[in-house]
C-alpha cells in the first residue's frame, strides 16, 4: 500500500489516490498509517520542488490531493488525533501592506502535512496582531512572507513589538517569500529566512530539536 | 504598441551592482540601447534597495537624463519616494503606479497633482488581489473615476489588470485576456499595460509562455508593454504580431527590426 499509494501521489493521480485511500480505509487499514504514507509523499514531493525537478503547480497540486485524502480521512482520526502532539505550533502571516498569499498558503500546506499545528492570520496584518497570536496560543515560532518591499516595515515592528513584550529571545522568526533576501533579514531582524518551503520546515524542526516546545 | 524598457531595476544583478558602485555609465549605455532597441519610455526602479531607495532612485533620474533625452516611468511602491522625484524628471513622467486602494491613492493624489503626468493604476483596491475579470473592472470602473476627479485625462491612464500566474490558477491566462478586453470595450480612451513575467511565475522556459502571452494581449488590445527591449524573441514576437494585426505598413518595422539585427527565430 505505502508505495503504491506514494507513487500515485507523486505521479499526481488525484483521483486514484483518493480511490486507494477509501480502499484501504474500508479494509481496516488505520488511518493515521495511512495519513503517515501522504506526509511521506508530500515531504518527497516538497524535496523534489526544492531542487527544481518539480514545479509549482504541482506542489499546489498535490497539496490539493493532500487536502482531499486528509478530508477523507479525518473522521476517522479524531480519536487518535488528541493523543498526537503537535509538531510545531506555529503563527503565520502576509504582513500589512502586502497582500500576496500564493506562497503563504503553500507552505502553511506542507507544513499541516508535516504534522504542524499553523495559525494563518491571512494578509495585510498588522504587527499587533501577530504578537497578540503568539501570545494566545502559546506558539514559538512567526513566520511572515512577503512578495513587495513595503511589507518590510511591519516585519521590523514586529520584531521590535516582540523585544518590547519580552517575547523575541522566545521566539524564532523566519521570513520568507519572493522580495526576501539574507540582507532583509538582517535588517528586519529575523532568524532565518528561506524562499522554499522544504527549507522552511526544516529550519523549524531544527529550531524545536535544538530549543523544545513548552 | 507602447514600448515600456524594463531593464533599470536594481533587482537584476548587474543593475544593483552598477547602482552600488555609482556605476554611471553603465546605466546610460543600458538605457541607450533600450532606446536604439525601441523604447519609448523607460522604466526605473530601485525598490529593492531597501533604505535607500530614494537617494539610489535620484541618482538614476539624474545620470540618465544628462545622457539620454528619453522620457521616464518611476517606479516605486512608496509614494514618498514618488513625491521627491516627480519635478526631477526633464519630460512628462509616467508614474507606475497607484492603486484603487483607499489610502495609497490618497497618497499617490498629492503625486499625480503636481504636474501632468502618464499615470499607471493597478486594478486592485482594499479588498485584495481580484479574484476575476468582473472585479478588475470594478477596480477599474473606480480608479478612472478617482483619477478624472482629481484632473488627469482619460489618455494618461494606464491599467494594469493584475496578471496571475498561470500555474497557481489556471484560468489567469484568460482571465487577464478577458480584463484587457473589457476595458477597451467599456472605457474608450483609457490604456492598458503590463509586464509579461507575472503569467510564466515558476513554469519552465518562461520566455515561451512571455512571449505567447504578449501576442494574445496585444490581439485583445493591450495598449503598451513593460519589457526588455533586447530580448530580441520577445521583440520578434512584438514586431511580428504588429504586423499581423495590420499596424505595420508595409511591415516597414519589421524589416527595420530585421536589419538591424533585432530579430531571432
Amino acid at each position: 500500500m505505502k508505495e503504491k499509494l506514494k507513487a500515485l501521489f507523486i505521479g499526481m493521480k488525484r483521483q486514484e489516490a483518493i480511490d486507494l485511500v477509501k480502499e484501504e480505509l474500508e479494509s481496516g487499514t488505520e488511518p493515521i498509517l495511512i495519513l503517515e504514507v501522504c506526509r511521506e509523499a508530500m515531504a518527497e514531493i516538497g524535496k523534489k520542488f526544492e531542487t527544481g525537478e518539480f514545479f509549482l503547480s504541482e506542489l499546489i497540486y498535490s497539496a490539493e490531493v493532500f487536502k482531499a485524502v486528509s478530508t477523507i480521512l479525518e473522521p476517522n482520526l479524531t480519536s487518535k488525533r488528541s493523543e498526537e502532539k503537535p509538531k510545531a505550533i506555529v503563527v503565520f502571516g502576509t504582513p500589512k501592506g502586502d497582500v500576496h498569499d500564493l506562497g503563504k498558503n503553500i507552505v502553511i500546506t506542507m507544513m499541516r502535512a508535516q504534522g504542524f499545528t499553523v495559525h494563518d492570520l491571512g494578509v495585510d496584518v498588522p504587527s499587533e496582531m501577530f504578537i497578540d497570536k503568539l501570545q494566545d496560543t502559546g506558539s514559538n515560532i512567526l513566520c511572515l512572507s512577503a512578495l513587495i518591499t513595503p511589507a518590510f516595515a511591519i516585519m521590523k515592528e514586529t520584531i521590535s513589538l516582540l523585544s518590547e513584550k519580552g517575547l523575541r529571545n522566545d521566539t524564532f522568526v523566519m521570513i520568507g517569500g519572493g522580495v526576501t533576501t539574507e540582507f532583509a533579514r538582517k535588517e528586519v531582524g529575523a532568524d532565518a529566512q528561506t524562499l522554499d518551503p522544504t527549507a522552511a520546515i526544516r529550519l523549524c524542526k531544527q529550531y524545536i530539536q535544538d530549543r523544545p516546545v513548552k | 504598441m507602447l514600448i515600456i524598457g524594463e531593464r533599470i531595476n536594481t533587482s537584476r544583478k548587474q543593475i544593483d551592482e552598477a547602482v552600488e558602485k555609482r556605476d554611471a555609465a553603465f546605466i546610460q549605455e543600458d538605457v541607450k540601447a533600450q532606446v536604439e532597441a525601441g523604447a519609448q519610455i523607460i522604466d526605473v526602479n530601485s525598490g529593492s534597495r531597501i533604505g535607500s531607495e530614494l537617494e539610489d532612485l535620484i541618482w538614476l533620474i539624474d545620470i540618465i537624463q544628462e545622457a539620454v533625452p528619453v522620457r521616464l516611468s518611476l517606479d516605486s511602491s512608496d509614494p514618498r519616494c514618488l513625491l521627491e522625484t516627480v519635478e526631477r524628471v526633464q519630460e512628462i513622467p509616467m508614474l507606475n503606479s497607484t492603486t484603487a486602494e483607499e489610502n495609497r491613492f490618497e497618497q499617490m493624489a498629492t503625486v499625480i497633482q503636481k504636474r501632468e503626468c502618464d499615470v499607471v493604476a493597478l486594478c486592485i483596491d482594499d479588498r485584495g488581489i481580484p479574484k476575476s475579470a468582473d472585479q478588475v473592472m470594478e477596480n477599474a470602473k473606480k480608479v478612472i473615476e478617482d483619477l478624472e476627479k482629481i484632473g488627469v485625462n482619460r489618455e494618461r491612464i494606464y491599467l494594469d489588470p493584475l496578471i496571475q500566474a498561470v500555474s497557481t490558477d489556471t484560468e489567469a491566462g484568460l482571465t487577464a485576456l478577458e480584463a484587457i478586453e473589457g476595458i477597451k470595450r467599456e472605457f474608450e480612451g483609457v490604456n492598458t499595460v503590463c509586464g509579461l513575467s507575472n503569467i510564466s511565475f515558476a513554469l519552465p522556459k518562461r520566455p515561451v509562455l512571455n512571449r505567447t502571452f504578449l501576442t494574445l494581449a496585444m490581439r485583445a488590445g493591450l495598449s503598451a508593454v513593460l519589457i526588455d527591449p533586447l530580448d530580441k524573441r520577445t521583440m520578434g514576437n512584438l514586431r511580428a504580431t504588429e504586423v499581423l494585426l495590420g499596424r505595420d505598413e508595409y511591415c516597414l518595422e519589421y524589416i527595420k527590426a530585421f536589419r538591424e539585427g533585432r530579430l531571432e527565430d
